[in-house]
């Protein structure tokens, strides 16, 4: 502040001695050295990142004019002159290397933004990247979640087929069992139960009390079976006239028909039919094969209900 | 606990030297060495600095003012012109901390730059990776 006041009385000096048109005359070197001191000084610059060399440029230049206001020796102005200059000079140029050294300080900064601001985005990438395999670890696991349901969903129904089948294999086992309780025989026609002659009376279509168990359990049968059907089917042997054995065949069926009836077996499952004295079951020369000729062949059919004809 | 040791040393240090450099003032006065002298040995040490940093690479006229002013001075010392000697003297000195400053400008400007160069590659690759 006071070496201000100094240089700004100096200057004021120095302005009104020329204006006077004084006794020293102007110097050549102490204008120039005012002059570059003054545009430094304007220079923010210079002002803000020099400011001690300023000062010095500043007390050197004062010297110069106090020196040259004294009437101070021409080459003594000079001197001076040239120091203030010099000392101005290196105000210039310490302002610009700060201002360059800020420079630096600042890229450098900002060079670390930008390598925080890639970072940031490597890391977001890396973290999305991260969601991303959570993601697919997640429907992975979805997805093998459901492959478990799927797999086990599967086992039980194998389980429940595997019982369907042994059901199915019981069924036919029960059948088979039945069916041999029956002494049915396997034909082409399929399985036929025969109750035979001794099972009625003589010329009669009675039966007798003792087959009330083999057409019981033909007739348990058709209850176990409510799908299958039964054609009863009347013959007798070739003794007697051929009217009076298809009558007597068909009556025989209908009784065997009748005893199932009453049983609970549904009527419209059980066809009657009297074949008489065709198609014999052994020979009607001796009295065994005419025997085994009078009978009622019951055909059971396969679980659709159909019996092929004869 | 450095500190405290730090500021007892000077302060014993200084109880000698204070009266060790009166006397050495004392007997240089009576010696008359001349402190022209030790004012060119200050402007040579300032000019070899000013060398040392570069200055002869990025300030060569403010080397060669400061040299030929340093000759002058001792020249002017030889013939007893102690005026002139001090004149160039202080001259040489100025010229020297010019050069020294012109030099470490120079290399602030070039790293700064640099640097602006190194961050405009940097840019351009940080756009490149993010496309």
């Amino acid at each position: 502040m006071k070496n201000q006041s100094l240089l700004r009385l100096s200057l004021l000096s120095l302005g009104l001695l020329q204006a006077c048109g004084g006794m020293p005359t102007s110097n050549a070197g102490l204008d120039a050295a005012t002059q570059s001191f003054q545009t430094a000084q304007r220079s923010p610059t210079v002002a803000a990142l020099a400011p001690a060399e300023l000062k010095d440029a500043e007390l050197s230049l004062a010297n110069a004019i106090q020196a040259w206001t004294n009437n101070g020796p021409v080459s003594e102005v000079d001197h001076l002159a040239y120091l203030a200059r010099q000392k101005t000079a290196i105000a210039q140029e310490a302002a610009a290397q700060r201002q360059a050294e800020n420079a630096v300080a600042q890229a450098a900064a900002g060079r670390n933004q930008i390598l925080l601001a890639a970072r940031t985005q490597e890391a977001e990438a890396a973290q999305r990247s991260v969601e991303g395999a959570e993601q697919q670890a997640r429907l992975a696991w979805q997805q093998s979640e459901q492959a478990k349901r799927e797999a086990s969903l599967a086992n039980l129904n194998a389980a429940t087929a595997q019982m369907q089948t042994d059901a199915a294999r019981q069924r036919t086992a029960q059948l088979e069992q039945r069916l041999a309780a029956l002494d049915a025989k396997r034909t082409e026609r399929g399985m036929v139960v025969t109750i035979g002659d001794i099972l009625f009376e003589t010329a009669s279509a009675g039966l007798k009390s003792s087959t009330g168990n083999s057409v019981e359990r033909l007739g348990e049968f058709l209850l176990a079976y409510p799908t299958r059907t039964a054609a009863i089917e009347g013959y007798t042997d070739s003794v007697g006239s051929t009217q009076s054995n298809q009558e007597l065949s068909e009556r025989r069926a209908a009784t065997v028909r009748a005893a199932l009836l009453r049983m609970g077996v549904q009527g419209g499952r059980l066809s009657v039919v009297g074949y008489g004295e065709t198609y014999p079951a052994a020979s009607n020369g001796d009295a065994e094969g005419r025997m085994a000729n009078r009978r009622v062949e019951v055909v059971l059919s396969d679980e659709a209900g159909m019996i092929p004809p004869r | 606990m450095i500190r405290t040791e730090t500021v007892a040393k000077p302060r014993a240090l200084s109880r000698l030297l204070v009266p060790g450099l009166l006397a050495a003032a004392l007997a240089a006065g009576c010696v008359t060495s001349p402190p022209a002298a030790d004012k060119l040995a200050s402007a040579r040490e300032a000019i070899g600095r000013a060398a040392l940093a570069g200055g002869d690479t990025y300030a060569p006229t403010e080397m060669l003012s400061a040299r030929s002013g340093l000759d002058r001075a001792q020249a002017a010392l030889q013939k007893g012109e102690l005026g002139i000697a001090r004149n160039q003297t202080e001259q040489a000195v100025v010229d020297a901390q010019l050069a020294e400053v012109k030099v470490r400008n120079a290399k602030a400007q070039a790293a700064a730059a640099a640097l602006r160069d190194s961050r405009r590659a940097l840019e351009a690759e940080v756009q490149r990776n993010q496309n």
